[in-house]
Order: C-alpha cells, then structure tokens, then sequence
C-alpha cells in the first residue's frame, strides 16, 4: 500500500460537521483532507445528485438552506482535498510519534494515510429494525429510501408505507409525492398525542428547532392535501411477500389486524451514530440518548480521549444537522487550537456564542428524542424473525445462546450473530435491546475488527 | 420509477447485468439501475428467500455485487456506492454463490 | 466450604476437555474462567486440524526441529481423537477430514517438504510429496506457482466455536460445575490439594481442591505465580483474517511450508486465512504485557498475509475481506506445548503453550489420566519437568 506525505488534519465524513470544521480549518495554510464513501460532499442530509445530473430545485425546502450554502463554501475551499468515494477500513491511533494511521480503500485500491489531527465525523445511520419479512427486496430503511430520492431521483416502488416513530417520515413522504410517486400511508406507532404534545408544550419557546418543526407541520399539510392518510397508534406486525413485499400488516391497539397492500416499506424509528471507527480507534465511548447508543466522548473541543482524535456530529450523539454543523466548527476551532494556529483565549472567544447556540440545539434535539422514543412500539418478534440479516441468525437462536452466556461477543461467537460483511450494524443494537432492555444495555458491544467496510481483497494486496 | 421532476438525465448508456443489457443513466449508481430494473434480488438467504438493498447508504453491504473487470477477475462492490459507467458487467449474487 | 477433586483454571477447550473426562471416570470438578467460555484462543483460532509437522517447528533450526518432531506421535493420535469426537459428543463439530496440502514453491522449499517427511516418518506419519500438478488436481484453486505439496488425507479444519461449548455441555451433563467470570485470586497449598479463593459478581468465596490444572492460555504463566513457580509460557498474538462468504471450493487446509500461512474454507463458506503473522500486545505502564486489553492489527502482518493468501490460492482477491481478528495464545520456552503435572508442587497440573485445538482433545483425555491417577507415557515429552531448572528455588 502506498503512503504520502501526513496531513495537518484529515476528516472522516463530508457531511455538515465535517464540512464546517473544515470550512474553519481552511485558509491557515494546513494540508485538509477529507474523506467520504460518497462520490460528492454533503452527507446524507445533502446526499448530492451525480454532477452528470442538471438539477433545479434541488432540495427547495427552507430548512435545508443554511446547509446548502455551507456546503456551497465548502466545495469551494481551494485547500481542502476531496477524497470522495472511499471508505475508511480502519485506524491506528499513535502509529507513529504525534500521527494516527488509517487504512482507505481508496477507487485506486487501499492505501495508508496519515495525519497530525484526525476528525471522525462518519454521521448515523437508520435504527435497524427487526421483525417478520424485514429481509424482503422492497424494504428499506427511510433513511435508504431517502437517499434514492433526493440523490437520484428515483422512487423505489409504486405503492410506499412508511412506518415509525420519527417525525422524519413525514419530510421523506412530501419527498415521494413532490418526485411523483405515491405514499400509501405514514404511520406512527406512537398514539398522535405523544407525538404532538411535547412540540406545543414547547410553542414559543424559541426559534431554534422552528423550521425543522415549520418544515414537518408543512409537509404533514401536504400529505394531506394530497391524500396520503397519516396514521397514529398501529404497530407493524410482519411484512408481507414471497418474492417482494407485497404488503404491510399492522396491529391496532384493539388487537386487531390491517393489513395495508404496497410494494416498498419504509422503517423510520430513529438513528445510530456510526461509532465502528471510534471503538476501533479504543476511544472512550458513552451511552447517549434514548436509545443508549454508542457515542464517542469529548471534551469542549470536540477531542477524544485519545490525544489528536476528535470527533464531531452525529458520531458524538444524534442532534441534527444543524448541532452537526456547530459541533464541526467547535472540532475545528479545537485542532487548529491544538496545532497552534489559535491562542486559547481567541478560540475561547470564538467558541462561547457556538456553544450557547449548541446548548440551545441540544435541547431540541432532546425533545425530538422523545418525541421519536421507540421504547413500547417496537414490534413484537417470534423466534423465526431474522436478527442478524448477513449471516441469518434467527431470534430463537440468539435467545437460545442467551441462556448460557452473557455477553454480545459472547453470543456472536456462539450463534455468528454479527459475524457478517456488515460487522454488526445490522444487528447489534437489537442483541443489546433483547439481552438488557431498552433503558439498561450496558454491555460493550461487539469487539469492533478490521476492516470496518467489507473490502475486496485484491484492494489490499495491489 | 425515475422522477423527472428535479433532475435532467444526460443520455442513457447500457449496462451488463447477469449476462443482458440493462440500461440506465451516466451518474446513476448502481444500486437506482438494478431497482429501476426491477432487479432487486441482491442475494439468495439461507432461508432460501430472496434478499433485497436495505439501507442504501453503504453500511449495510445487502446489496454487495460482482463487478467483472476487463480481465475477467471480479471486484465486489456495495452497488449503492457504485457509479454506473458504460459497458459495466456486473453479476449479482442471487445464484447458488450465496 | 465445599471441596471438589479437581479444581481447573480456564473455560478453553483444554479446559472444558479435561473437566468432561475427569467427570466421565467420577471425579467432581470446578471449573471456573474469567471471562466467558471458549471466549480466548479456544474460541478465536481459525481451527485447522494440522497433524502434519507445523512450519514454525521447522524455522529455528535443526535441534529444535528434531526435538518437535515427537509431536507427531500426538498428532496421529489426535487424528483417531477427532475421527471420533462428534459422536462422542453427539454432536456436529463441522468436522472436515478432507485433507491438507502443505505447499512449497521453490527448490528450496520442496527440499524443507522433504526434511520434514523424513522427520514425520520417523514417528509414522506418512505425508506424501506430490507434485504441482497433483497437487493442484486435488485442489484446483491452487496457483501455478506451486511446485509441490505434502498432502496427510486425514487434515482438515473444524469449528472452533462449536468444539469447547460442546465440551462444556457435555462436562456439564456428567456433573461438573462451570463457572464463566469467575477468577482465581489466591492459593493456599495444604497437605493434600488446596484451598482456593475465588472472586465472582456474588463476591470472594473459598472452596478446596485435590487437585489443580492450569489451563488459562496466555494469562497460565501469570497464574503460575499464585502457586509460586514460573511456567515459561508467553503469551502470542495471533493474527486471522475472514473472507466473505463464498461458493468456490477450497476442500483442503492449505499451508505453505516457505511461509505463514493456512487458509481453508469453513463450514459457514468463508475462506479463513492465517498461518501466524503476529499482532501487537498491549503493554502494561510499568512493563509486561497487558493481557486484559486488546491486541491490535498490525497493518503490515495483515498485507503480507493476505499476499501469500492470493500468492496461493489466487480466486481470494475477488473476495470481501470482511474481518481480521486477533487471538491471544501462548508459546513456551522450547515451543512445545505443556502439559502434565508441576514436580514442585504436588497435585498441581499445568497445560498450555500452543497448537492446542488440534492437539486440545488428546491432550485433555491424558491429562485427565494423570490426574486421575495413571499418568501416560505419551505425554512425557511435554511434560513441565523439563523446566525443573526453572523452579529449582521455586515451590
């Protein structure tokens, strides 16, 4: 594999964090990489159309503009190197004095990179969600579904259901309908009250979260107007289908069974920090928000446990874009700090009104949390239903594994849950869900290996 | 279904998909012709049923395909990160390989 | 305070093997394991099933090697062992018999083949020499870079997560007592056996022992210590790597004579590859090795690896590397395994030092011989009084 010189900083991720810390990082006269598995900057919030598209209105929706502008300054920084389409396989914190190392598959085939500073900025991915026919062709996370979209306009079924607790899916349902397709039904598994309640308690308590509320409270107008009912208080029970989905079975809360005829699902219960290369690296991690899930621990400036690590955006805890984006320019403000490039009472000048607006971001971020808690609306799963989609272990084997060890490693050595081309992300949430419960999952989860993103052999021998 | 609503396509180019041409547009990933084309049975489960794209952002892997290189050696890649170019041979995995 | 005949120290499959036979002829045994069961080298090794004589016995000169070939006594031994074991333990072990090429690919190689035939004759085992083309006509996926082969058609692989849990479950069936995270803290020697204190989530607790085996991998030397008497055994970090799965057949374990390396295709369809390339140990602040933290890749061992991998059986590179792991093992002074009784100390039992999921079966049953009472003839070349010299103010 071959090497080239260190970089000052290099960033993991190009969406909002990454790009704000670069955009506070540029112009200092440093060497910036950034690295991204995607062809182009933005992230999944602004997963980008290909350049060999012309799009118009792109993205329209008022709640995106700031992030398109930033993005916009971004990919204008003449000192910051794109290295878009390759995935970071894996870190080697401190491989030499004062440099991290990391293995990217690059489209050339893998290569070492090092750097003086390291950003991980890798964003979150859709809760997997088990439960009857998951596996089926036609179903998708949101997220996924999403990103067909907005990014290439295209829908991928004649006849969507989404389903979830997170207000998302009523953006991502305005999204189908503005493309021309069709959204069968929103559903959300929480009764509309629970949904509904925390927001007008907090009316008027300020405009940060006001558009993404505004944006959510359009589109479920929309929604109407056209015709796609938005549903309350129905749990998924199972999907339907042989070859496709071919349906949706939902429970009432009498008991009862609907069962909603469509050819792509949609899940939309909340999201995951990507945390694979963090808990390779052997950062500190912490349990954050609702969901418990593994986020990397920092200091005020964004820095790891390990020295010259930082780590921004949805990796350090789901927030939103706009946290993601604070978060990005205080992780900047960190390294250029910790290169020297910034006296400490200036950066501390620069930080306090980033951190007053962070503070104000989180705490919305914590009522959409809530709003969007899972917890009681998961659906109910036998032993047949899959857990672990790539090696295809089923519940009642996980369970059967349950009762003679005690640990998520344990039990992945044990059943091959997690041993798969995904490397546990698939289903190592769900493990820790059913081995402590939602609120008490403390178990490190699995050991976190090489490479982090299947790579093709011959990408690492040249 | 391919919206025209936001975006202009540039001219189609074709691909070979499990042996026969399948046609799609330069940019596209790999992952939008395959379902485009009603192609969306990835792999064969142990179960013996069909298994589908999940996530579409790359962290998955349901969606892994053989690119057949000019060579004749394979090259497997997640199709969602795939940038379709012309006279691609991709083969997916949905036979007896597992 | 209660009081077991046997005492044994470490969840493995040396372990969990010995506790099944001790409780087949009547014995009561505790085993107690720090951690989970089968969750260190037991459990992380790539499980081949070499009965050939290993590379690595052969690379530090011709006494050492000599000295090592009388391993392969064991190894035929361990050949009739897993023959067996399913049906012993009722159980699918993924047991695959279908044979193991050792291949070479220059002169020089195909020469070392030869020495070490001529070795493994001495102690009947018949490995024969093929050449490139029958070599690769038995394993088709071979490169044509291989000259020759030793080719045992009783090698192969089996599964090392299912081996030890079976083990343990069957140990379990005949009246031992398993304890996962429980570790030992203190011993006191006493006129006949031992008293022992141990530390679980429910607190310290004593109990008595007749006698104690050892069998804690690479942590077995630091628990020597408890006893007070140096075990030479240190721990090695190993590295394996996973191809994604796959349909193309590999029916052999493939080892290169010239290099590190084993590669076979496991039960579940991914080509396993490793062969002893060596990741880094954590290190304690004040010096030694910190076995409690994990070991790490390191990037170069991985390459090298996985060129030898694609070097030999080339339809590799098409495949997804899809994990690369560590397992922390342990090799002794004179890289022959340890097993048997401690002179120093009487009733304690010690067995550890490598190549134990091969050999772990039958090292186990003698064992358990000896501390029942008829130790075998079989095991006296590894057992620990070769390093009487060790423990001479020990005890």
């Amino acid at each position: 594999m071959a090497e080239c010189a260190p970089y000052d900083v290099l960033i993991v991720g190009g969406g909002p964090a990454g790009q704000a810390a670069a955009l506070r990082l540029h112009g200092a006269g440093l060497k910036i990489g950034v690295v991204d598995e995607q062809p182009r900057p933005g992230g999944q919030i602004l997963r980008q159309p290909p350049a060999t598209f012309v799009a118009a209105d792109w993205m329209e929706e008022r709640s995106y503009r700031p992030l398109k502008r930033q993005l916009g300054r971004f990919e204008a920084a003449p000192d910051v190197e794109w290295l878009g389409g390759s995935s970071v396989l894996g870190i080697e914190p401190g491989s030499a004095p004062g440099v991290h190392g990391l293995t990217v598959a690059t489209p050339e085939g893998a290569t070492g990179i090092r750097t003086r500073r390291l950003l991980v900025a890798t964003g979150c991915y859709d809760m997997p969600l088990p439960l009857a026919g998951w596996t089926l062709p036609g179903l998708f996370t949101t997220g996924g579904l999403q990103a067909f979209v907005k990014s290439q306009g295209f829908v991928p079924g004649q006849r969507i259901v989404l389903v979830g607790t997170h207000p998302l899916q009523l953006l991502v349902a305005r999204q189908v309908l503005q493309a021309g397709g069709r959204v069968e039904r929103v559903v959300f598994v929480q009764p509309r009250s629970a949904l509904l309640r925390p927001f007008l308690r907090r009316a008027g308590g300020g405009l940060v979260g006001g558009n993404a509320l505004l944006a959510a409270a359009r589109a479920w107008r929309d929604l109407g107007a056209a015709g796609t009912k938005v549903a309350f208080g129905l749990k998924p029970v199972r999907v339907a289908g042989e070859q496709h989905v071919s349906g949706l079975v939902l429970a009432r809360s009498d008991g009862t069974e609907e069962h909603l005829e469509c050819d792509a699902v949609g899940l939309c219960f909340g999201f995951l920090p990507q945390s694979d290369l963090p808990r390779m690296a052997g950062l500190a991690m912490e349990r954050q928000g609702r969901l418990r899930a593994f986020s990397a621990r920092h200091d005020e400036w964004m820095e790891s446990d390990v020295a010259g690590i930082f780590v921004a955006g949805e990796t350090t805890g789901v927030a939103g874009a706009d946290a993601a984006c604070v978060k990005g320019a205080l992780a900047g403000l960190g390294m250029l700090h910790s290169l020297g490039r910034i006296s400490e009472p200036s950066a501390r000048k620069e930080a306090a009104p980033l951190r007053r607006r962070l503070a104000r971001l989180l705490a919305f971020a914590d009522l959409l949390d809530r709003v969007a808690d899972p917890s009681g609306c998961y659906p109910e799963v036998d032993d047949q239903t899959i857990l672990c989609r790539c090696e295809d272990v089923t519940y009642g084997s996980v369970r059967a594994a349950l009762g003679t060890c005690g640990s998520a490693n344990a039990v992945k050595l044990l059943t091959r849950c997690g041993m798969g081309p995904c490397q546990g992300r698939n289903c190592e949430f769900s493990l820790l869900r059913l081995m402590h419960g939602p609120s008490r999952c403390e178990d490190a989860g699995f050991t976190v290996r090489f490479p982090v993103r299947p790579v093709p052999i011959g990408d690492l021998t040249g | 279904m391919r919206s025209s609503r936001h975006f202009r396509r540039p001219g189609e180019v074709a691909i070979t998909v499990d042996g026969r041409l399948v046609h799609g547009f330069p940019g596209e990933s790999l992952a939008t012709l395959l379902l485009a084309a009603g192609l969306d049975v990835f792999r064969i489960g142990a179960e013996g049923k069909p298994r589908g794209l999940y996530c579409n952002m790359g962290s998955c892997s349901e969606c892994m395909v053989d690119l057949v290189l000019e060579d004749g050696r394979r090259r497997p890649m997640r199709a969602c990160l795939v940038t379709i170019g012309d006279a691609m041979v991709v083969e997916r995995r949905a036979g007896s390989d597992g | 305070m209660d009081r077991f005949d046997a005492l044994i120290i470490g969840g493995g499959l040396l372990g969990c093997a010995t506790a099944f036979h001790l409780a087949s002829i009547g014995a009561s045994v505790l085993l107690v394991e720090q951690g989970e069961l089968n969750s260190g080298a037991s459990g992380q090794n790539a499980g081949s099933l070499h009965f050939q004589m290993e590379r690595r016995f052969l690379e530090n000169g011709d006494a050492l090697a000599d000295q090592a070939a009388a391993i392969v006594a064991l190894n035929r031994s361990a050949i009739e062992e897993w023959r067996t074991l399913e049906a012993l333990l009722g159980c699918d072990l993924h047991v695959s018999m279908r044979g193991g090429l050792m291949v070479a690919e220059t002169p020089e190689e195909l020469l070392l083949l030869e020495r070490k035939a001529a070795l493994e004759a001495r102690y009947g085992l018949d490995a024969r020499i093929v050449d490139g083309a029958e070599a690769r006509a038995l394993c088709p996926s071979l490169s044509t870079t291989v000259i020759a082969a030793s080719y045992l058609p009783e090698e192969g692989h089996a599964d090392p997560r299912a081996v030890t849990p079976a083990f343990a479950r069957a140990a379990a069936a005949r009246g031992a007592i398993l304890r996962p995270r429980t570790s030992l803290v203190g011993v006191e020697r006493e006129a006949k056996g031992f008293t022992v204190e141990l530390d679980s989530a429910e607190g310290r607790e004593k109990i008595r022992a007749g006698s104690l085996l050892l069998a804690a991998g690479a942590c077995t030397g630091n628990l020597a210590a408890l006893v007070n008497v140096h075990l030479p055994v240190y721990p090695v970090a190993l590295l394996m790597s996973a191809t994604e799965r796959t349909g193309r057949e590999i029916a052999q374990l493939i080892q290169h004579v010239g290099h590190r390396l084993s590669m076979k295709r496991a039960h579940a369809g991914n080509i396993l590859i490793g062969g002893g390339w060596p990741s880094r140990l954590a290190s304690a602040a004040g010096g030694g090795f910190d076995l409690s933290r994990r070991a790490t890749v390191i990037a170069d061992s991985l390459v090298q690896n996985l060129r030898l991998a694609v070097r030999t059986v080339p339809l590799v590179r098409e495949l997804n590397l899809i994990r690369s792991w560590t397992g922390v093992t342990a090799i002794t002074a004179d890289q022959l395994p340890l097993a048997g009784a401690v002179p120093q100390v009487p009733g304690l039992f010690v067995a550890a030092g490598g190549s134990a999921f091969t050999l772990g079966p039958t090292l186990a049953r003698l064992l358990a011989g000896a501390m029942g009472g008829r130790p075998d003839d079989r095991l006296a070349f590894l057992s620990p009084a070769r390093f009487n010299h060790l423990n001479s103010f020990m005890g």
